[in-house]
C-alpha cells in the first residue's frame, strides 16, 4: 500500500494523473487503430472487435438513458431493431414514392435512423406518465411486441431467418473488407461517444441528472422535464438506430434476426453497462467492449497441466468449454457489482485518473475539520 | 355513389366532427355563449353536426346557434347512427368498410375521445378517475356516440361502464375477424359456439395457473413496493426442481425397492416450492435487505436491476446445468372413461362439447387451491395479518411489534414460492426449456398490471381475463398460424393500454 502511495505521489508531482489518463487513453486508441494491421490476428478477432464496438455504443447510450437520465428503458434493442429493419426494408421495397433503386444504402440508413427517432418520440411521449418499474414494464412490452411482429410477418421481414440489409460497402477482398468495416465501426463509436459526451456534459446533462435525482424538485426549479425526457429518449433512440442500421448493413454476412431483440439480449446490454459503470459513458463503453472480448475469449478455455504432467492419452492440456457458465458467472459479477460497486468496476480507475478522488478526499477532510471546528466551538459555548 | 358515401363516412365524417369540435365553440361561441354548459353544448353540436351532415350541419349550427337544443342534437345523433348503419347495408363487399372503420376510425375516435372527455370531466369538476379509460374504450367501441353518453351529464364512471365498453370493443374485434375470413372457426356456423366455448374453457383453465404466478408477483409488490424481474426465472427453475426431484427420486426409490416406481408429479410442487422459497428468502436477505435499510441510493432503480440480475444468473446457470433440451415430466392423472365394452384411458375430461386436457384441469385445481390457501393464510393467520399490515403501513406495523425486515423476506420467499409452484404445476403440460420464464413472466406482468399491482383478487381476475384473451385471440385470428404466433401479443397490447390509460388497473389501490 505504501508503495502505491509513493507511486501516487510521484505521479502527482510529475506528469499529473489527468495527463497520465489522457496518455493511456491515447495509447489505447492508437492500439485499436493499429489492431487491424496486425497480421498475426485472425479475421475472427477483428469481427469480435467490431461487435465489441457495436455493443459499446449500445451500452453507453443505455448508460446515458438509464444511468444519467434515470429512464429505465428495456426497449433499447427494439430501437436498434427498428433502425436496422427499416433500413433493410426501405432498401429492398422502397418508400412511398421512392423506388428501391433510387435509395442508396446511406439513404436507407438515414431513413432507418430517422424512423427510430420518430418512434422514440412517440414512445417517449407515452412514457411521460410512467415512472420506474412501470416504465421498465412498458418498454419490455413494447420491445416484445416489436419482436413478435417482426417474427410473425415473415412475408416482409423474413421471420426467424432474418432480414439481410443492403451492404454499405462492396469490397470483394475479405481481408480489406474487414479492415474497412473495423475502421467504420470504430469511427462510429468515437463519434457517438463524443456526441453523447457533449450532451452529458452540457447544461442538458445537468438537467437530466437533476431529473434523475428528483423529478419534482427539478421541475419546481424550472427544468422543462417533459422536453428533456423526450429529448434524451429521441437522441438515444437515434443513436442506437444508426448503430443498428450500420452494423447490420456493414458486415455483409450478418442478418438482423428477431432473436436479437429478445429481452435476454437486452439484459446483456444492461449487464455490460452495469459492470462498466452506468453513470459514466466511457465506463459503460469500455465495460461492454471488455466483457464482450472476455466472453468471446473464454469460449474454449485450454488449461495446460503444470510440471509437464500428461494424461493417460498423452495430452498435456485440458480443454474446458464453459458454455452457459460464462454467462452465469457474468451475471453473478453483475449482481455483485450492483450491490457493492454501484458505479461499476471501472469507476475507481476513472476517478483516480480524473483526480476526482483527490477532490473528494479534500472535501471530506474539509467537512471533518469544519465539524471538529464546530464541535470545539460548541464546547466553548458551553 | 357507394364508394363516395363510404369514404365520406369513414374519413370525412370524423374529420368534420373534429373540425366542428374545434371550430364551433370558437366562432359561434364568441358571439353567443360565455358560460361552461353553453360551451360544452357547442362542442357537442360541433361533433354531432359535423359527423351527421358535415359542413352543412356545422353551417346550420353556426348561423342559428339557438337551434342547438337537446332535441336537435338527439336528432343529429340518430342521424349519425342511421348513416353509420347504412354503410353496412349499402356496400356490396362488406369486409372493407368495417375493417377500415375499426382500423382507422376506431382508434381515431378513441384518441379523440381520450383527449376531450377527461378535459370535460375536469371542467365540470366531476370525478375523472375513470374518464380516460372509458373515453378511450368507448371511442373505439362506439365511435362518436361516446360523446353523447358522457358529455352532457358527465356521469360517474364505475367499473361496470369500463367492462361494458371493453366488451363492446372486444365484440367489434370479433366482428372484424369474422368479416376478414368467413371460414374462420370462430364464426362459421354451426360449430362456432362449441369452438368459442372450448376456447374460453381453455382460457379459464390456463388463466388460473397464470394467476397463481401473478399472485406471487403482486404479493411481493404489495409488501415491498418493488416488481420482481426475476419472477419468470423462478417459475422456470421451479419446474426444473420438480423435474430433477422426480427423476432422481424415482430412480432412488426404484433402486431401493427393486421395483419400477415413479413418483407422481404432484409431489414435485411442494418440493420446488420449498427450495425456491429458500432461494428467494436468501436473495432477499443478501441483496434487498440493504435496500430497505437505506444503504443504497435510488432504491427503485436498484430494485429493478438487482432482481433482473438475479433472474439472469438463474437462467444461465440452469442453461449450463440442464442444457437447452426440452424436458417434461409424467402426467398428473389418467382418466378412465367408461364406455361399452371396455374402459378407455384418455387424458381428457369431457363436458358435453368441451374437452379439457386432464392435466390442465388438474393444474387449474391446484392453482385455485393454492390461491385460496394463500388467501386463508393472509386473512386468518397472525403472520398473514402481519404481512398485510406491513403492506398497508410499515411504520404502524413496526410499532405494533411486527418486524418489517422479516416480513420483507417472507413476502419475497412466498412470492418466489408461488412462481415455482406454478412452474412445477405446468411442467407436465409444457415442454420445459430454460427460457420458458421469459415468455411467462411477460404474461404475469400483464396480469398484475391489469388486475392492479398489489391486489390478490385482481391477479385472479386478471389471470382469467388474460387466459381467455389469449385463447380467443389465438383461436379466432383469421390466419391461424399468425394467430398462434401473436398469442402473447394480444395480452401485451392490453398491457400497454392498461399502463397508459389506467396504471392502477381494475382493482388497484390509488397511487399516492
Amino acid at each position: 500500500m505504501a508503495l502505491f502511495q509513493r507511486f501516487e505521489a510521484a505521479i502527482d508531482a510529475g506528469i499529473g494523473r489527468r495527463r497520465l489518463g489522457y496518455a493511456l487513453l491515447a495509447l489505447i486508441i492508437v492500439y485499436l487503430l493499429w489492431f487491424p494491421n496486425d497480421t498475426s490476428q485472425s479475421n475472427y478477432a477483428k469481427t469480435v472487435f467490431i461487435s465489441g464496438f457495436f455493443y459499446a455504443i449500445m451500452a453507453s447510450s443505455w448508460a446515458l438513458l438509464a444511468g444519467i437520465a434515470g429512464q429505465f428503458s428495456f426497449g433499447h434493442m427494439a430501437f436498434m431493431g427498428i433502425g436496422a429493419y427499416v433500413a433493410g426494408l426501405v432498401a429492398r421495397d422502397g418508400l412511398a414514392f421512392l423506388t428501391a433503386e433510387s435509395i442508396s444504402s446511406v439513404g436507407a440508413i438515414v431513413i432507418g435512423t430517422v424512423v427510430a427517432g420518430l418512434v422514440g418520440l412517440v414512445i417517449g411521449m407515452l412514457l411521460l406518465r410512467l415512472r420506474a418499474a412501470y416504465l421498465a414494464l412498458f418498454t419490455i412490452a413494447f420491445s416484445e411486441l416489436f419482436r413478435i411482429v417482426m417474427l410473425t410477418e415473415y412475408d416482409y421481414t423474413g421471420g426467424s431467418n432474418g432480414l439481410s440489409l443492403r451492404p454499405l460497402l462492396q469490397i470483394a477482398d475479405v481481408e480489406t473488407a474487414r479492415q474497412v468495416e473495423y475502421y467504420l465501426m470504430f469511427a462510429l463509436l468515437i463519434v457517438c461517444l463524443l456526441a453523447m459526451y457533449w450532451v452529458a456534459n452540457s447544461q442538458v446533462g445537468l438537467f437530466l441528472r437533476a431529473m434523475r435525482e428528483d423529478e419534482d424538485a427539478a421541475s419546481a426549479l424550472g427544468v422543462n422535464v417533459v422536453r428533456y425526457k423526450i429529448l434524451v429518449f429521441v437522441f438515444t433512440s437515434m443513436i442506437v438506430g444508426l448503430a443498428g442500421a450500420i452494423f447490420y448493413s456493414d458486415i455483409g454476412s450478418e442478418r438482423i434476426i428477431p432473436e436479437q431483440l429478445e429481452v435476454l439480449q437486452m439484459s446483456l446490454i444492461i449487464a455490460y453497462a452495469v459492470i462498466g459503470g452506468m453513470e459514466s459513458l466511457i465506463g459503460a463503453a469500455a465495460g461492454a467492449f471488455i466483457s464482450r472480448y472476455l466472453l468471446e475469449a473464454t469460449r474454449e478455455v485450454v488449461i495446460t497441466y503444470p510440471f509437464g504432467l500428461t494424461t493417460a492419452d498423452g495430452s498435456n492440456a485440458f480443454v474446458w468449454e464453459p458454455g452457459a457458465w460464462r454467462y452465469a458467472l457474468f451475471g453473478f459479477v453483475m449482481v455483485l457489482t450492483l450491490r457493492f460497486m454501484r458505479n461499476g468496476l471501472l469507476y475507481p480507475f476513472i476517478t483516480w485518473f480524473s483526480g476526482r478522488d483527490l477532490v473528494m478526499k479534500e472535501t471530506v477532510a474539509k467537512r471533518e475539520s469544519d465539524e471538529d471546528h464546530a464541535a470545539r466551538q460548541g464546547a466553548d459555548d458551553e | 355513389m357507394t364508394d363516395a358515401f363510404t369514404t365520406w363516412l369513414l374519413l370525412a365524417g370524423p374529420l368534420w366532427a373534429v373540425f366542428g369540435l374545434w371550430a364551433l365553440p370558437r366562432f359561434a361561441g364568441s358571439r353567443k355563449v360565455k358560460d361552461e354548459t353553453g360551451l360544452a353544448r357547442l362542442q357537442v353540436a360541433g361533433v354531432v353536426g359535423g359527423f351527421a351532415l358535415g359542413p352543412v350541419g356545422l353551417g346550420i349550427f353556426y348561423l342559428q346557434p339557438r337551434w342547438i337544443t337537446r332535441a336537435s342534437l338527439t336528432v343529429g345523433l340518430l342521424l349519425a347512427v342511421f348513416i353509420s348503419s347504412q354503410v353496412l347495408v349499402r356496400i356490396e363487399d362488406p369486409n372493407l368498410p368495417s375493417a377500415l372503420w375499426l382500423i382507422l376510425a376506431g382508434p381515431l375516435w378513441s384518441v379523440i375521445a381520450a383527449y376531450f372527455i377527461p378535459r370535460r370531466y375536469r371542467e365540470a369538476e366531476a370525478d375523472d378517475q375513470n374518464a380516460l379509460t372509458a373515453a378511450a374504450l368507448g371511442g373505439f367501441a362506439i365511435g362518436p356516440l361516446i360523446f353523447g353518453l358522457l358529455w352532457q351529464h358527465t356521469p360517474k364512471i364505475s367499473r361496470d361502464w369500463i367492462i361494458v365498453l371493453g366488451s363492446l370493443g372486444a365484440w367489434q374485434i370479433y366482428t372484424l375477424f369474422a368479416l376478414h375470413n368467413a371460414d374462420n372457426l370462430c364464426v362459421a356456423a354451426p360449430y362456432h359456439i362449441t369452438y368459442l366455448a372450448q376456447q374460453t374453457a381453455n382460457g379459464v383453465v390456463i388463466g388460473c395457473i397464470y394467476s397463481l404466478m401473478a399472485v406471487g408477483l403482486t404479493l411481493i409488490y404489495s409488501v415491498q413496493g418493488i416488481v420482481s424481474f426475476a419472477h419468470g426465472q423462478l417459475y422456470m427453475v421451479g419446474g426444473y426442481f420438480s423435474f430433477y426431484f422426480l427423476l432422481h427420486g424415482s430412480n432412488l426409490l426404484s433402486e431401493l425397492t427393486g421395483t419400477e416406481i415413479s413418483i407422481n408429479p404432484l409431489w414435485g410442487i411442494p418440493v420446488a416450492g420449498i427450495i425456491v422459497f429458500l432461494m428467494g428468502a436468501l436473495f432477499e436477505r443478501a441483496f434487498l435487505k440493504p435496500m430497505h435499510e437505506g444503504l443504497i441510493e435510488r432504491v427503485s432503480e436498484y430494485a429493478i436491476l438487482i432482481t433482473f440480475g438475479f433472474g439472469f444468473v438463474i437462467e444461465y446457470t440452469t442453461l449450463a446445468i440442464a442444457g437447452p433440451f426440452p424436458q417434461r415430466t409424467d402426467r398428473f392423472i389418467e382418466i378412465r372413461r367408461f364406455t361399452f365394452p371396455r374402459t378407455q384411458i384418455t387424458d381428457q375430461f369431457t363436458f358435453g362439447p368441451i374437452n379439457i386436457i386432464g392435466d390442465r384441469a388438474f393444474a387449474m385445481v391446484i392453482g385455485i387451491l393454492l390461491i385460496f390457501a394463500l388467501l386463508y393464510f393472509l386473512q386468518r393467520s397472525w403472520t398473514g395479518r402481519a404481512l398485510r399490515a406491513t403492506s398497508q403501513d410499515r411504520q404502524a406495523a413496526a410499532v405494533t411489534g411486527i418486524n418489517p425486515t422479516n416480513m420483507n423476506t417472507l413476502s419475497f420467499g412466498l412470492g418466489s414460492m408461488l412462481a415455482a409452484m406454478s412452474g412445477a404445476a405446468l411442467i407436465p403440460i409444457f415442454a420445459w426449456v430454460p427460457w420458458v420464464g421469459a415468455e411467462m413472466v411477460g404474461r404475469s406482468y400483464v396480469i398484475v398490471v391489469l388486475g392492479g399491482l398489489g391486489s390478490v383478487p385482481g391477479a385472479l381476475v386478471g389471470g382469467i381475463i388474460v387466459g381467455i384473451v389469449e385463447a380467443l385471440g389465438a383461436g379466432c385470428h383469421p390466419d391461424p398460424s399468425r394467430g398462434a404466433a401473436y398469442k402473447e401479443a394480444f395480452a401485451l397490447v392490453i398491457f400497454a393500454l392498461v399502463l397508459l390509460l389506467k396504471p392502477t388497473g381494475l382493482f388497484g389501490r390509488e397511487q399516492t
